[in-house]
Protein backbone atom coordinates (compact mmCIF):
# COMPACT_ATOMS: atom_id res chain seq x y z
CA UNK A 1 0.00 0.00 0.00
CA UNK A 2 1.82 3.11 -0.93
CA UNK A 3 1.74 6.40 1.22
CA UNK A 4 -0.75 8.21 -0.66
CA UNK A 5 -2.93 5.07 0.10
CA UNK A 6 -2.28 4.80 3.32
CA UNK A 7 -2.96 8.74 4.28
CA UNK A 8 -6.37 8.69 2.22
CA UNK A 9 -7.41 5.79 4.50
CA UNK A 10 -6.68 7.10 7.50
CA UNK A 11 -8.21 10.24 6.84
CA UNK A 12 -11.01 8.88 5.48
CA UNK A 13 -11.33 6.34 8.87
CA UNK A 14 -11.03 9.34 10.99
CA UNK A 15 -13.79 11.43 8.89
CA UNK A 16 -15.89 8.22 10.01
CA UNK A 17 -14.99 8.38 13.55
CA UNK A 18 -15.23 12.05 13.93
CA UNK A 19 -18.97 12.01 12.09
CA UNK A 20 -20.30 8.95 13.69
CA UNK A 21 -21.70 10.86 16.84
CA UNK A 22 -23.63 13.24 14.54
CA UNK A 23 -24.93 10.86 11.95
CA UNK A 24 -25.93 8.66 15.66
CA UNK A 25 -27.79 11.55 16.88
CA UNK A 26 -29.54 12.29 12.97
CA UNK A 27 -31.05 9.17 12.65
CA UNK A 28 -32.10 9.14 16.41
CA UNK A 29 -34.06 12.37 15.68
CA UNK A 30 -35.49 11.35 12.39
CA UNK A 31 -36.26 7.82 13.68
CA UNK A 32 -38.37 9.60 16.80
CA UNK A 33 -39.73 11.68 14.55
CA UNK A 34 -41.33 8.92 12.71
CA UNK A 35 -42.09 6.89 15.15
CA UNK A 36 -44.12 9.70 16.66
CA UNK A 37 -45.87 10.48 13.35
CA UNK A 38 -46.91 6.54 13.31
CA UNK A 39 -48.66 6.97 16.99
CA UNK A 40 -50.53 9.57 14.95
CA UNK A 41 -48.66 12.69 17.38
CA UNK A 42 -47.03 14.14 14.50
CA UNK A 43 -48.79 15.16 11.46
CA UNK A 44 -46.02 14.88 8.36
CA UNK A 45 -46.33 19.44 8.53
CA UNK A 46 -45.04 19.33 11.89
CA UNK A 47 -42.16 16.33 12.03
CA UNK A 48 -41.02 18.50 8.80
CA UNK A 49 -41.22 22.02 11.01
CA UNK A 50 -39.39 20.19 13.96
CA UNK A 51 -36.77 18.92 11.52
CA UNK A 52 -36.37 21.80 9.64
CA UNK A 53 -35.75 23.75 12.83
CA UNK A 54 -32.66 21.13 13.78
CA UNK A 55 -31.01 21.41 10.38
CA UNK A 56 -31.07 25.51 10.97
CA UNK A 57 -29.41 24.96 14.01
CA UNK A 58 -26.34 22.96 12.15
CA UNK A 59 -26.53 25.42 9.36
CA UNK A 60 -25.67 28.19 11.93
CA UNK A 61 -22.77 26.11 13.60
CA UNK A 62 -24.89 25.92 17.29
CA UNK A 63 -24.28 22.77 19.22
CA UNK A 64 -27.52 20.55 17.85
CA UNK A 65 -27.34 17.69 20.63
CA UNK A 66 -29.20 19.98 22.79
CA UNK A 67 -32.17 20.81 20.17
CA UNK A 68 -32.40 16.98 19.61
CA UNK A 69 -32.62 16.26 23.33
CA UNK A 70 -35.24 19.10 23.74
CA UNK A 71 -37.74 16.96 20.68
CA UNK A 72 -36.99 14.11 22.65
CA UNK A 73 -38.30 15.59 26.04
CA UNK A 74 -41.07 17.28 24.09
CA UNK A 75 -42.27 14.10 22.68
CA UNK A 76 -41.29 11.86 26.17
CA UNK A 77 -43.83 15.05 27.59
CA UNK A 78 -46.63 14.22 25.03
CA UNK A 79 -45.96 17.88 23.93
CA UNK A 80 -47.64 19.81 21.71
CA UNK A 81 -45.87 19.89 17.87
CA UNK A 82 -46.53 23.92 17.96
CA UNK A 83 -44.84 24.58 21.26
CA UNK A 84 -41.61 21.89 20.86
CA UNK A 85 -41.20 23.71 17.53
CA UNK A 86 -41.44 27.39 19.76
CA UNK A 87 -39.30 25.84 22.46
CA UNK A 88 -36.61 24.85 19.97
CA UNK A 89 -37.38 28.93 17.93
CA UNK A 90 -36.38 30.42 22.01
CA UNK A 91 -33.43 28.05 22.46
CA UNK A 92 -31.45 28.88 19.24
CA UNK A 93 -32.38 33.08 20.19
CA UNK A 94 -30.26 32.16 23.49
CA UNK A 95 -27.58 29.95 21.82
CA UNK A 96 -27.18 32.78 19.14
CA UNK A 97 -27.13 35.52 21.81
CA UNK A 98 -25.00 33.57 24.32
CA UNK A 99 -22.25 32.72 21.74
CA UNK A 100 -22.64 36.09 20.52
CA UNK A 101 -21.74 37.36 23.68
CA UNK A 102 -19.09 35.07 24.73
CA UNK A 103 -17.53 36.18 21.63
CA UNK A 104 -16.85 39.69 22.69
CA UNK A 105 -13.68 39.01 24.21
CA UNK A 106 -11.97 37.80 20.23
CA UNK A 107 -11.87 34.29 21.72
CA UNK A 108 -14.58 31.69 20.13
CA UNK A 109 -16.24 30.21 22.92
CA UNK A 110 -16.33 26.21 22.55
CA UNK A 111 -19.86 24.47 22.10
CA UNK A 112 -19.98 23.21 25.66
CA UNK A 113 -19.73 27.21 26.67
CA UNK A 114 -22.58 27.89 24.35
CA UNK A 115 -24.54 25.16 25.77
CA UNK A 116 -23.58 26.53 29.55
CA UNK A 117 -24.56 29.95 28.82
CA UNK A 118 -27.63 29.82 26.63
CA UNK A 119 -29.59 27.06 28.89
CA UNK A 120 -28.30 29.50 31.89
CA UNK A 121 -30.59 32.17 29.80
CA UNK A 122 -33.71 29.82 30.12
CA UNK A 123 -32.59 28.52 33.33
CA UNK A 124 -33.36 32.11 34.58
CA UNK A 125 -30.32 34.65 33.34
CA UNK A 126 -31.79 37.75 32.07
CA UNK A 127 -29.95 38.60 28.64
CA UNK A 128 -29.11 41.65 30.49
CA UNK A 129 -26.71 40.62 33.47
CA UNK A 130 -25.26 38.41 30.61
CA UNK A 131 -24.64 41.64 28.99
CA UNK A 132 -23.09 42.89 31.90
CA UNK A 133 -20.65 40.21 33.01
CA UNK A 134 -19.86 40.00 29.67
CA UNK A 135 -18.82 43.70 30.15
CA UNK A 136 -16.03 42.85 32.45
CA UNK A 137 -14.27 40.94 29.47
CA UNK A 138 -13.81 37.46 30.92
CA UNK A 139 -12.57 34.28 29.29
CA UNK A 140 -15.92 32.02 27.80
CA UNK A 141 -15.28 29.17 30.01
CA UNK A 142 -15.74 31.31 33.13
CA UNK A 143 -18.59 33.79 31.69
CA UNK A 144 -20.33 30.14 31.21
CA UNK A 145 -19.46 29.53 34.77
CA UNK A 146 -20.67 32.69 35.61
CA UNK A 147 -23.92 32.82 33.46
CA UNK A 148 -24.86 29.03 35.11
CA UNK A 149 -23.99 30.20 38.26
CA UNK A 150 -26.09 33.37 38.54
CA UNK A 151 -28.86 31.65 36.79
CA UNK A 152 -29.14 29.29 39.70
CA UNK A 153 -29.38 32.24 42.15
CA UNK A 154 -32.02 33.76 40.59
CA UNK A 155 -33.83 30.42 40.64
CA UNK A 156 -33.86 30.13 43.92
CA UNK A 157 -34.59 34.34 44.33
CA UNK A 158 -31.04 35.07 45.61
CA UNK A 159 -31.49 38.98 46.03
CA UNK A 160 -30.01 40.51 42.83
CA UNK A 161 -27.71 42.95 44.11
CA UNK A 162 -26.13 40.52 46.26
CA UNK A 163 -25.53 38.52 43.24
CA UNK A 164 -23.80 41.47 41.45
CA UNK A 165 -21.46 41.84 43.97
CA UNK A 166 -20.34 38.48 43.58
CA UNK A 167 -20.42 38.17 39.86
CA UNK A 168 -18.03 41.06 39.75
CA UNK A 169 -15.68 40.17 42.36
CA UNK A 170 -15.16 36.79 41.04
CA UNK A 171 -15.04 37.82 37.09
CA UNK A 172 -13.06 40.85 37.98
CA UNK A 173 -10.36 38.97 39.80
CA UNK A 174 -10.56 35.96 37.49
CA UNK A 175 -11.43 33.55 40.22
CA UNK A 176 -15.04 32.26 39.11
CA UNK A 177 -14.08 28.85 38.56
CA UNK A 178 -15.91 25.39 37.77
CA UNK A 179 -17.69 24.71 40.73
CA UNK A 180 -19.15 27.63 41.65
CA UNK A 181 -22.56 26.91 39.88
CA UNK A 182 -23.20 24.80 43.24
CA UNK A 183 -23.35 28.18 44.89
CA UNK A 184 -26.73 28.32 44.87
CA UNK A 185 -26.57 24.79 47.60
CA UNK A 186 -24.35 26.71 49.90
CA UNK A 187 -27.28 29.30 50.16
CA UNK A 188 -30.32 26.45 50.31
CA UNK A 189 -27.80 25.60 53.03
CA UNK A 190 -27.22 28.48 55.12
CA UNK A 191 -30.74 29.55 54.75
CA UNK A 192 -31.51 26.59 56.19
CA UNK A 193 -29.54 27.49 59.06
CA UNK A 194 -31.13 30.86 59.03
CA UNK A 195 -27.99 32.86 57.58
CA UNK A 196 -28.82 35.64 56.00
CA UNK A 197 -27.95 36.07 52.17
CA UNK A 198 -25.85 38.98 52.81
CA UNK A 199 -24.12 37.14 55.17
CA UNK A 200 -23.12 34.95 52.16
CA UNK A 201 -22.34 37.48 49.52
CA UNK A 202 -19.80 38.76 52.00
CA UNK A 203 -18.10 35.73 53.09
CA UNK A 204 -18.15 34.93 48.78
CA UNK A 205 -16.60 37.95 48.00
CA UNK A 206 -13.91 37.34 50.49
CA UNK A 207 -13.36 33.77 49.45
CA UNK A 208 -13.08 34.45 45.74
CA UNK A 209 -11.03 37.28 46.94
CA UNK A 210 -8.11 34.69 47.90
CA UNK A 211 -9.22 32.57 45.22
CA UNK A 212 -11.32 29.82 47.04
CA UNK A 213 -14.10 27.38 46.42
CA UNK A 214 -17.39 26.97 47.63
CA UNK A 215 -16.35 24.20 49.98
CA UNK A 216 -14.19 27.21 51.31
CA UNK A 217 -16.99 29.48 51.70
CA UNK A 218 -19.03 26.66 53.99
CA UNK A 219 -16.38 26.82 56.03
CA UNK A 220 -15.96 30.64 56.29
CA UNK A 221 -19.58 30.22 57.20
CA UNK A 222 -19.06 28.28 60.08
CA UNK A 223 -20.66 25.22 58.44
CA UNK A 224 -19.40 22.08 57.89
CA UNK A 225 -18.66 20.27 54.62
CA UNK A 226 -20.56 17.36 54.55
CA UNK A 227 -24.26 17.35 54.88
CA UNK A 228 -25.45 14.88 57.78
CA UNK A 229 -29.21 14.98 56.84
CA UNK A 230 -28.57 12.48 54.15
CA UNK A 231 -26.49 8.97 54.20
CA UNK A 232 -22.83 9.42 52.79
CA UNK A 233 -23.61 8.15 49.84
CA UNK A 234 -26.57 9.78 49.08
CA UNK A 235 -25.82 12.58 46.04
CA UNK A 236 -28.91 14.73 46.26
CA UNK B 1 -19.19 -25.34 -38.08
CA UNK B 2 -15.57 -26.39 -37.58
CA UNK B 3 -16.41 -27.55 -34.31
CA UNK B 4 -18.80 -30.03 -35.23
CA UNK B 5 -16.88 -31.34 -38.06
CA UNK B 6 -14.22 -31.93 -35.59
CA UNK B 7 -16.64 -33.99 -33.81
CA UNK B 8 -17.75 -36.31 -36.82
CA UNK B 9 -14.27 -37.01 -37.54
CA UNK B 10 -13.37 -38.36 -33.92
CA UNK B 11 -16.66 -40.13 -33.80
CA UNK B 12 -15.70 -41.80 -36.71
CA UNK B 13 -12.30 -42.91 -35.56
CA UNK B 14 -13.73 -44.39 -32.71
CA UNK B 15 -16.57 -46.14 -34.37
CA UNK B 16 -13.77 -47.53 -36.69
CA UNK B 17 -11.89 -48.87 -33.83
CA UNK B 18 -14.55 -50.86 -32.02
CA UNK B 19 -15.07 -52.28 -35.52
CA UNK B 20 -11.64 -53.48 -35.09
CA UNK B 21 -12.03 -55.53 -32.34
CA UNK B 22 -13.99 -58.05 -33.59
CA UNK B 23 -16.20 -60.32 -31.89
CA UNK B 24 -14.65 -60.56 -28.58
CA UNK B 25 -16.18 -62.62 -25.72
CA UNK B 26 -16.45 -61.54 -22.29
CA UNK B 27 -16.53 -65.37 -20.77
CA UNK B 28 -19.52 -67.02 -18.88
CA UNK B 29 -17.99 -65.27 -15.33
CA UNK B 30 -17.42 -62.00 -16.26
CA UNK B 31 -20.26 -60.75 -14.07
CA UNK B 32 -18.89 -63.00 -11.26
CA UNK B 33 -15.62 -61.29 -11.36
CA UNK B 34 -16.45 -58.06 -11.71
CA UNK B 35 -18.58 -58.57 -8.49
CA UNK B 36 -15.68 -60.13 -6.93
CA UNK B 37 -13.11 -57.35 -7.14
CA UNK B 38 -15.45 -54.81 -6.09
CA UNK B 39 -16.27 -57.15 -3.04
CA UNK B 40 -12.93 -57.49 -1.92
CA UNK B 41 -11.60 -53.53 -2.76
CA UNK B 42 -11.35 -51.23 0.45
CA UNK B 43 -14.47 -49.81 1.50
CA UNK B 44 -15.40 -45.97 0.58
CA UNK B 45 -15.36 -43.52 3.52
CA UNK B 46 -18.88 -42.76 4.83
CA UNK B 47 -19.57 -38.81 4.15
CA UNK B 48 -18.85 -36.57 6.57
CA UNK B 49 -21.49 -34.95 9.00
CA UNK B 50 -22.54 -31.44 8.57
CA UNK B 51 -21.01 -29.96 11.29
CA UNK B 52 -17.61 -31.48 10.22
CA UNK B 53 -17.94 -30.30 6.91
CA UNK B 54 -18.78 -26.32 7.84
CA UNK B 55 -15.40 -27.45 10.46
CA UNK B 56 -13.37 -27.92 7.33
CA UNK B 57 -14.65 -25.17 5.59
CA UNK B 58 -13.83 -22.54 8.38
CA UNK B 59 -9.97 -24.31 9.17
CA UNK B 60 -9.42 -24.44 5.64
CA UNK B 61 -7.03 -21.76 4.65
CA UNK B 62 -8.62 -19.34 1.77
CA UNK B 63 -7.22 -16.27 -0.20
CA UNK B 64 -10.05 -13.42 -0.03
CA UNK B 65 -10.39 -11.00 -2.54
CA UNK B 66 -11.67 -7.52 -1.63
CA UNK B 67 -11.77 -4.20 -3.37
CA UNK B 68 -10.25 -1.44 -1.38
CA UNK B 69 -14.07 0.39 -1.65
CA UNK B 70 -15.45 -2.52 0.04
CA UNK B 71 -12.45 -2.58 2.43
CA UNK B 72 -13.07 0.76 3.92
CA UNK B 73 -16.71 0.32 3.95
CA UNK B 74 -15.93 -2.96 6.36
CA UNK B 75 -14.12 -0.84 7.97
CA UNK B 76 -15.94 2.28 8.50
CA UNK B 77 -18.87 -0.12 9.45
CA UNK B 78 -16.73 -1.67 12.20
CA UNK B 79 -15.33 1.44 13.08
CA UNK B 80 -19.20 3.32 13.53
CA UNK B 81 -20.34 0.32 15.91
CA UNK B 82 -17.62 0.44 17.98
CA UNK B 83 -18.21 4.31 18.07
CA UNK B 84 -21.56 3.96 18.82
CA UNK B 85 -20.86 1.24 21.81
CA UNK B 86 -18.77 3.69 23.48
CA UNK B 87 -21.73 6.01 23.06
CA UNK B 88 -23.64 3.73 24.75
CA UNK B 89 -24.72 4.94 28.00
CA UNK B 90 -24.85 2.68 31.33
CA UNK B 91 -28.46 2.73 32.81
CA UNK B 92 -30.17 1.09 35.29
CA UNK B 93 -28.99 -2.01 36.64
CA UNK B 94 -25.42 -1.42 35.09
CA UNK B 95 -22.88 -1.69 38.02
CA UNK B 96 -21.58 1.94 38.29
CA UNK B 97 -18.17 2.19 36.56
CA UNK B 98 -15.41 4.89 37.01
CA UNK B 99 -16.70 7.94 36.71
CA UNK B 100 -20.28 7.40 37.34
CA UNK B 101 -21.96 8.23 40.98
CA UNK B 102 -24.65 6.48 42.53
CA UNK B 103 -28.32 7.69 42.75
CA UNK B 104 -31.52 7.08 43.62
CA UNK B 105 -34.72 8.74 42.48
CA UNK B 106 -37.84 8.51 45.04
CA UNK B 107 -41.77 9.60 44.44
CA UNK B 108 -44.53 9.38 46.41
CA UNK B 109 -47.22 8.88 44.16
CA UNK B 110 -49.46 5.74 45.74
CA UNK B 111 -52.23 6.18 42.72
CA UNK B 112 -49.86 5.80 39.83
CA UNK B 113 -49.92 2.33 38.07
CA UNK B 114 -46.07 2.99 36.60
CA UNK B 115 -43.67 5.47 37.16
CA UNK B 116 -40.39 6.20 35.35
CA UNK B 117 -37.75 8.56 35.16
CA UNK B 118 -37.06 10.33 31.98
CA UNK B 119 -34.48 12.95 31.70
CA UNK B 120 -31.12 14.42 30.11
CA UNK B 121 -28.68 11.00 30.95
CA UNK B 122 -31.74 8.72 29.26
CA UNK B 123 -32.29 11.47 26.24
CA UNK B 124 -36.12 11.30 27.80
CA UNK B 125 -36.47 7.62 27.07
CA UNK B 126 -38.31 6.16 29.51
CA UNK B 127 -37.21 2.67 28.40
CA UNK B 128 -35.07 0.68 30.79
CA UNK B 129 -35.86 3.70 33.85
CA UNK B 130 -39.27 2.14 35.29
CA UNK B 131 -39.52 2.71 38.87
CA UNK B 132 -40.22 -0.34 41.63
CA UNK B 133 -42.99 0.48 43.53
CA UNK B 134 -43.44 -0.24 47.57
CA UNK B 135 -47.03 -1.02 48.72
CA UNK B 136 -46.39 -0.62 51.65
CA UNK B 137 -45.46 3.03 52.01
CA UNK B 138 -46.61 3.98 47.92
CA UNK B 139 -42.87 4.91 47.47
CA UNK B 140 -41.80 4.24 43.62
CA UNK B 141 -37.98 4.66 43.41
CA UNK B 142 -35.40 3.68 41.25
CA UNK B 143 -31.55 3.34 41.80
CA UNK B 144 -28.78 3.86 38.83
CA UNK B 145 -25.72 5.24 38.25
CA UNK B 146 -24.89 8.78 36.43
CA UNK B 147 -22.11 11.21 35.28
CA UNK B 148 -21.07 13.80 37.50
CA UNK B 149 -22.47 17.31 36.49
CA UNK B 150 -26.30 18.99 36.13
CA UNK B 151 -29.13 17.42 34.57
CA UNK B 152 -32.69 17.48 34.31
CA UNK B 153 -35.53 14.79 34.87
CA UNK B 154 -39.27 14.41 35.20
CA UNK B 155 -40.88 11.88 37.01
CA UNK B 156 -43.57 10.24 34.22
CA UNK B 157 -46.37 9.07 35.40
CA UNK B 158 -48.50 6.09 33.81
CA UNK B 159 -46.78 7.10 30.02
CA UNK B 160 -48.15 10.65 30.20
CA UNK B 161 -47.97 12.96 32.98
CA UNK B 162 -44.65 14.81 33.78
CA UNK B 163 -44.25 15.95 37.14
CA UNK B 164 -40.93 17.36 38.74
CA UNK B 165 -39.37 16.35 41.77
CA UNK B 166 -40.41 18.27 44.55
CA UNK B 167 -37.77 17.25 46.72
CA UNK B 168 -35.43 18.27 44.22
CA UNK B 169 -32.54 21.33 45.15
CA UNK B 170 -33.92 23.15 41.69
CA UNK B 171 -36.49 23.23 39.67
CA UNK B 172 -37.02 25.41 36.55
CA UNK B 173 -38.57 26.03 33.21
CA UNK B 174 -38.21 23.32 30.33
CA UNK B 175 -39.72 25.54 27.45
CA UNK B 176 -42.63 23.71 27.53
CA UNK B 177 -44.40 25.66 30.23
CA UNK B 178 -43.84 22.67 32.76
CA UNK B 179 -40.81 22.50 35.20
CA UNK B 180 -37.84 20.17 34.85
CA UNK B 181 -35.82 19.11 37.99
CA UNK B 182 -32.09 19.75 38.12
CA UNK B 183 -30.28 16.97 39.83
CA UNK B 184 -26.52 17.85 40.50
CA UNK B 185 -24.16 14.84 40.50
CA UNK B 186 -20.82 15.36 42.88
CA UNK B 187 -18.40 13.73 41.52
CA UNK B 188 -15.54 12.31 43.69
CA UNK B 189 -13.42 15.01 44.36
CA UNK B 190 -16.12 17.98 45.20
CA UNK B 191 -18.52 15.84 47.23
CA UNK B 192 -17.80 18.36 50.41
CA UNK B 193 -21.20 19.96 48.85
Amino acid sequence: MTRFSRTLLVSFLLAIWLLAPFTAEAYRIESSLRQAQEDGRLTPEEAQGIQARIDQTREQGLPSAPFAAKVEEGLAKHVRAQAIIHALDVIRGDYVFARDTLRRNGVEPTPDDIVLTGDSLRLGLTRLELTAMADLNPPPPMLATAARTRAALNAIDFPVPLSDKIMRQGLSLGSLKPGWERLFRVVQRTREVGIPDVTVADAAARVLADGGSPAELLQELGLTGRDTRHEPDASK
Amino acid sequence: MNNEHQNNTAQARLASGLRGLGGMDPGADFASCVMERIGSAAPLPLPKRRSERVLDWLARPRTVRVSPLAGLAAAACLLLSMGLLLKHDFGVGSQAPKGLVPVTFVLAAPSAREVAVIGSFNDWNAVGWTMTRDPSRGLWTLSSALPSGSHEYVFLIDGTTPVADVTAALNVDDGFGGRNSVLLVKSDHDSIL
